[in-house]
């Protein structure tokens, strides 16, 4: 089974994605595999010696063995250096354990879905096999990482499910596709579900595309209406299927498809009635009165046996006493509000409908991507009621919806106004085209679904009988707005503006409608961000230097250090919480990944307490206090941090150190700057002794300290004094100060001995006049 | 549009200080939190002190001081160089922790900084002439001379009132610094000028990488004026 690589920092913490948070970690943890898996390129049975870490996206195996890439040179395939596998393919975990005579083996074994390919993919995607991967623990029990394991597993599929859902535009194409790649009825829900999984797990990106929905798609703009899609799906995945392939509704029940009956008239549709006489005739039988009339129209009067069984399977839903006379009249707003809804989910958002009539359409859509083919084990999640029982038409119908458990449930009733919309959006491509948003995604589903089989019989005066109140009902839902120019855009931006204060009021009741609404006040926070920013350069423009003249505070953090700071802030800051065992390893390699911006700022050094102020800021609340700060900087070099180093200088400073101030780095750089120019004296005449070679340049702390980029003197001659005491450079204490010349005893080869004769033939240059006289 | 911004920011401060248990427990709202807080300028670490802490000593609102204390003296650190009085602190830090919280005392500001000593010598308070001042600067890490070097380099010397001008600094600044080089002996001091000025002489600027040429220019001065001095 394959695993994806996962990235690692410079430092060895994992990259992890925008939203995702570090939950747990789990040391000493080999992955063991059945038989040989493991990211491309890394087969083996098991990788050893290494940590678990969990995000609530994804769990992170890192290889403990530090950042080589090569590893041990071990001759077989070496470890990889991370591997992750999403939460979101997770079926189940157990924890065995293995008591043998050396002690037990504790394992926590994941089963996880894969495809043909044997990758892991989403639990509402299309699956074949499952696979076992096992995380032998041989360090801390795994309880706590399981229990936290299986909650962020179930927000995961949930969150990931729901998505699915809502977005019946994706799911549609997808779903719309899926259906036209083969009417094999065991293949078919799963590869429904597999293109309207990957419509929105891959975030609009397909990963799995059969070349007929591919081809659908190039053919046909993508947003297409949920409802169309999602009918079909559940019309094909009730019944395994349908011959004409992409049955968008009204589908006729699938038994009756079989045995090639016309689709039923769609006469019905106009004036959606129960039957009288079956009805009466289901009364007798003893049954409520309500419950007769909705099941009659859900399976459209076929007949009392239809009825029954539909009032048998979903007799219990809620809402099916509710007396239907009510309903009937909303039905038809029902259906343009599912029409509507259609076109708000194909991507034409413009109308607030309400949530329910968007699921009146998109539910279809959701509720088919969300069937799941009976193979699905009793895992994550619980899999809904199947609705594919043959011989309820009622399941055959897009209104099965109402089992979707990821969505609000429309309750049966709904189901016509599916219907109807599905009536609607399915008429003929020659459906005048309305003004309206909406119009425009019913025409371009028709021209999608116009090929295949459909829309025969379809009326069109039952078109042009709700066309009508459909524009009318946008018209009205626009009633009183300037929709076009300047006053129309600054009327928007009003409602905008009011909006926004509204939704600002009604996030700061309290702690839990913050966290609902805490993606949209980050949005507003962000906004407000940037008129701050334009009033405060407009404040120093205006009120010259520093004055407090455009209402902020001088001394505020500086726009540019504030925003680095929030540039750099620590979305998952590392706590006793999430790293357990490894705290203070992993706090110093979240400590080096952060300072490499601060660093390059400051020439390459910064003192403790400003490393300590910067890195809690970016933190957040989550403090570290000083002490677990400066034990993380000690044990910098045993984290496997390259470059950083923790330097006490002499007068007990504390600094830490990137890599251009390493010994070696100084040294050279000491070195280059004392060396003599490479153009060398001229040849000297034959006769004499070559001249001995210049001293070359001196240099002092000034000098140094600008040749290393922006350190201070001190630090400079701390440097000299180090390169001294290497051997690099030897001191001349003279008049003029403290200077350091190359090391030229060494370089030019000196003997005590010949030394007066190398002053002298030095010709009594300054520094050699002090060694001639001494 | 600002009154919302202010009243988003209230509400913030607001929820920062009571909440505070809440955020840190839940890691995706935690971030979503302090993106918040980032953007609009809100301290999330501003909380009240508890009555242990007060007494004892011990908790996280000293180390939360610490950090708005070190953050307010980095703050003005272009302004001032480093050394900031503690008033200007003060006023600086209950700015920051914005109107929600309790605003903090002297005391609470010399405890927080006592408890960074573990941090090294950097942080600490000076008391200069009967004020009290906080350096947030070691004289390592100090580039003040670095600056006076440069000011310096056009004609080898300067003094106190071309420094300040020249790098905007106050004259207490200046002379601290022009002191410091002499004491390291990168710098003399000239009281022999004209209008009485002390004037700041840096040698190694004026013989700064010298090439052959120049040695030889300066043995050959050497050779006519030097006497071998014994010893």
């Amino acid at each position: 089974m394959f695993l994806e690589p996962a990235q690692l920092t410079a430092s060895g913490r994992p990259v992890l994605q925008p939203g995702e948070v570090e939950v747990s970690l789990l040391d000493k943890v080999e992955i063991e595999f059945n038989p040989v898996g493991g990211v491309a390129g890394h087969q083996s049975h098991a990788y050893k010696n290494g940590y678990a870490i969990l995000t609530n996206r994804r769990v992170i195996w890192v290889n403990a063995d530090g950042a080589g890439a090569g590893g041990s040179g071990g001759a077989d395939a070496s470890a990889p250096r991370a591997a992750g596998l999403p939460l979101s393919a997770l079926a189940a975990s157990n924890k065995r354990v293995q008591y043998g005579i050396k002690g037990s083996k504790v394992r926590l074994v994941l089963d996880v879905y894969t495809n043909g390919q044997r990758q892991p993919v989403p639990t509402w995607g299309f699956h074949t096999n499952i696979d076992q991967v096992s995380l032998r623990c041989r360090g801390p029990a795994p309880d706590a990482f399981k229990s936290l394991l299986d909650e962020h597993a179930k927000q995961a599929v949930a969150a990931g499910s729901s998505s699915t859902s809502s977005s019946g535009a994706a799911g549609g194409a997808g779903v719309g596709g899926g259906y036209t790649a083969g009417p094999a009825g065991a293949t078919q829900p799963g590869a429904a579900g597999a293109a309207a999984g990957s419509g929105p797990a891959g975030a609009g990106a397909n990963s799995y595309m059969s070349p007929l929905t591919a081809g659908l798609q190039a053919r046909h703009p993508p947003p297409l209406a949920g409802p169309g899609g999602g009918a079909g799906a559940g019309q094909g995945l009730a019944a395994g299927v349908s011959a004409s392939g992409l049955p968008p509704p009204p589908p006729p029940p699938q038994h009756h498809l079989a045995q090639s009956r016309p689709p039923p008239p769609h006469s019905q549709q106009a004036a959606p009635q129960p039957d009288p006489a079956l009805l009466q005739s289901m009364v007798e039988m003893g049954f409520p009165r309500n419950r007769c009339a909705r099941s009659l129209l859900a399976v459209k009067n076929e007949g009392v046996q239809e009825a029954l069984d539909y009032m048998l399977a979903f007799g219990d839903q809620p809402g099916m006493d509710d007396p239907l006379e009510a309903t009937l009249s909303t039905t038809a707003s029902h259906s343009l509000g599912a029409a509507a809804g259609s076109g708000g989910g194909g991507g034409w958002g413009q109308q607030q409908q309400p949530q329910q009539q968007m699921y009146g359409a998109g539910g279809a859509g959701g509720g088919a991507s969300m069937r799941y083919p009976s193979v699905m084990p009793e895992g994550y999640p619980p899999p809904p009621p199947p609705p594919s029982q043959p011989p309820y038409p009622g399941g055959g119908y897009p209104g099965a919806a109402p089992l979707n458990p990821y969505g609000p449930v429309p309750p049966p009733p709904y189901f016509p106004s599916a219907y109807v919309a599905g009536g609607v959006s399915s008429a003929p491509g020659g459906s005048p085209q309305h003004p309206h948003g909406a119009g425009a995604p019913a025409a371009h589903l028709t021209a999608a679904m116009g090929s295949l089989a459909l829309a025969r019989g379809q009326t069109p005066h039952h078109h042009h009988g709700s066309a009508p109140d459909l524009s009318s009902s946008a018209a009205a839902g626009e009633a009183g707005r300037p929709a076009i120019g300047v006053a129309g855009i600054m009327m928007r931006e009003q409602q905008k503006t009011e909006q926004s204060g509204r939704a600002v009021e009604q996030a700061f009741k309290d702690l839990s409608a913050l966290m609902a609404s805490a993606a949209s006040m980050v949005a507003l926070a962000e906004k407000f961000r940037g008129v701050l920013a334009a009033g405060a350069e407009a404040g120093a423009a205006a009120g010259g230097a520093g004055g407090g003249a455009g209402g902020e505070d001088p001394l505020l953090l500086d726009l540019e250090t504030q925003q680095q700071l929030i540039a750099l802030g620590i979305s998952s800051p590392v706590t006793r919480e999430t790293a357990g065992a490894r705290y203070h390893t992993e706090l110093s390699r979240q400590l080096a990944d952060f300072l490499e911006g601060p660093l390059q700022r400051c020439g390459g050094m910064v003192s403790l307490p400003d490393v300590y102020c910067l890195f809690n800021r970016a933190r957040g609340t989550e403090l570290v206090s000083p002490d677990d700060l400066l034990q993380a900087a000690k044990v910098f070099s045993k984290a496997g941090v390259q470059g950083l180093r923790l330097r006490q200088l002499s007068s007990g400073v504390m600094v830490i150190q990137g890599p251009q101030h390493s010994e070696e780095r100084v040294c050279t750089k000491i070195a280059e700057l004392t060396s003599l120019p490479s153009s060398a004296s001229a040849a000297p005449p034959p006769s004499q002794p070559a001249p001995p070679p210049p001293l070359g340049p001196g240099v002092t702390a000034g000098d140094v300290a600008v040749a290393l980029g922006g350190i201070s003197t001190v630090i400079a001659a701390e440097h000299l004094l180090l390169a001294e005491a290497r051997g690099v450079v030897v001191r001349d204490d003279g008049p003029e100060g403290l200077r350091f010349y190359r090391n030229f005893f060494k370089q030019d080869r000196l003997e005590p001995g010949s030394m007066a004769s190398y002053c002298r033939a030095a010709g009594g240059s300054g520094p050699g006049a002090g060694l001639a006289a001494g | 549009m600002h009154e919302q911004l202010s009243a988003f920011r209230s509400n913030l401060e607001e929820f920062a200080r009571k909440y505070r248990a809440d955020v840190r427990r839940d890691p995706v709202f935690r971030a979503q939190f302090h993106t918040m807080c980032a953007n609009i300028g809100v301290d999330p670490l501003a909380s009240n002190k508890s009555l242990w802490a007060a007494a004892l000593g011990f908790g996280d609102y000293y180390y939360e001081l610490g950090v708005q204390v070190v953050e307010a003296c980095l703050a003005s650190r272009s302004l001032n160089g480093g050394m900031m009085e503690l008033p200007a602190l003060l006023r600086a830090v209950n700015r920051r922790r914005g109107g929600a919280a309790e605003p903090v005392s002297e005391d609470d500001v010399v405890r927080a900084i006592k408890k960074l000593r573990v941090l090294g010598g950097g942080f600490d308070l000076l008391a200069i002439g009967g004020r009290s001042y906080v350096r947030s600067v070691p004289g390592e890490l100090n580039l003040d001379k670095n600056r006076a070097l440069e000011a310096a380099q056009a004609r080898g010397y300067t003094w106190v009132a071309e420094l300040s001008a020249a790098a905007g600094w106050t004259a207490g600044r200046s002379d601290e610094t022009l002191q410091a080089l002499t004491r390291e002996g990168l710098a003399w001091v000239d009281d022999g000028a004209a209008d009485g000025v002390r004037l700041y002489w840096f040698p190694c600027l004026s013989g700064a990488g010298g090439s052959a040429a120049e040695e030889q220019a300066a043995a050959a001065v050497g050779a006519v004026e030097s006497s071998p001095v014994p010893g």
